[in-house]
């Protein structure tokens, strides 16, 4: 069975030039939770096919109780963007629709709120699932594949 | 809406993006590099404050748990339109 979730409408207030004149932007933004030892917390999150981790704000990390402190250190970097400090941690991840929920274990990492979505990319997330993006519905569709560790 | 593994109701995210789209990017700008706590709706934003950790304590002030919303950053211009 596959999750299904309506891509993110983000109103821009003008007509853009590049989608013919509609007024929002549709992104395939999907509402995600993450949990640790001291609870959960659910944001948006961008499903980037071009990103290699998976990426949340570091401050999330604090308020749901993971430690940061000891964690392996890395960088990451986007199109355009600087070079940024990031930590690793494995934590519970979860998704779900109106449907079904997905939850499972993943080395995800931590940088700073330079962002405004959590970054749903390869590693901890899209490699657990087969993604089919409908342009024409604004619609993202998931499915488990074989490597997916969750329930 | 439908039931969480855990008897909770899952907020519909249909419904959700519904909502959000109302808003328009200068209904936002008030907020810039704030973070927002969204109803699961979308309908309103129950909290915002520069400090996460305040909006959680917000939250959890008017009843809420923190998975009863949507956190959400805003950057420091407000919305913007990104090339990834």
């Amino acid at each position: 069975m596959s999750l299904r979730f309506p891509y993110l409408r983000v109103a821009k207030g003008q007509p853009i030039v590049t989608l013919s004149g509609r007024l929002y932007r549709p992104r395939p933004i999907i509402g995600v939770t993450i949990v640790g030892p001291a609870g959960a917390l659910a944001q948006d999150g961008l499903l980037d096919t071009g990103a290699d981790d998976t990426l949340f704000p570091e401050h999330v990390a604090a308020l749901v109780g993971i430690d940061l402190a000891n964690a392996p250190q890395g960088t990451a970097g986007g199109v355009g963007q600087e070079i940024i400090p990031v930590r690793y941690a494995e934590v519970t991840v979860r998704i779900a629709d109106n449907q079904e929920q997905r939850e499972w274990r993943a080395w995800v990492s931590f940088g700073p709120s330079t962002r405004r979505y959590a970054l749903l990319g390869y590693a901890g997330f899209l490699q657990y699932f087969t993604a089919t993006f409908h342009g024409d519905r604004e619609e993202v569709e998931l499915t488990v594949n074989g490597q997916y560790p969750g329930t | 809406m439908s039931e969480h593994t855990n008897g909770k109701t899952r907020p519909d995210r249909w419904v959700y993006v519904k909502n959000r789209a109302k808003f328009l990017p200068t209904d936002l700008l008030p907020y810039a590099d704030q973070w927002l706590a969204w109803s699961a709706d979308g309908s309103q934003i129950v909290a915002h404050h520069k400090d996460l950790a305040e909006v959680a304590r917000m939250v959890a002030e008017s009843g809420l748990e923190r998975e009863d919303v949507i956190f959400d950053h805003l950057p420091p211009g407000g919305e913007v339109t990104t090339l990834l």
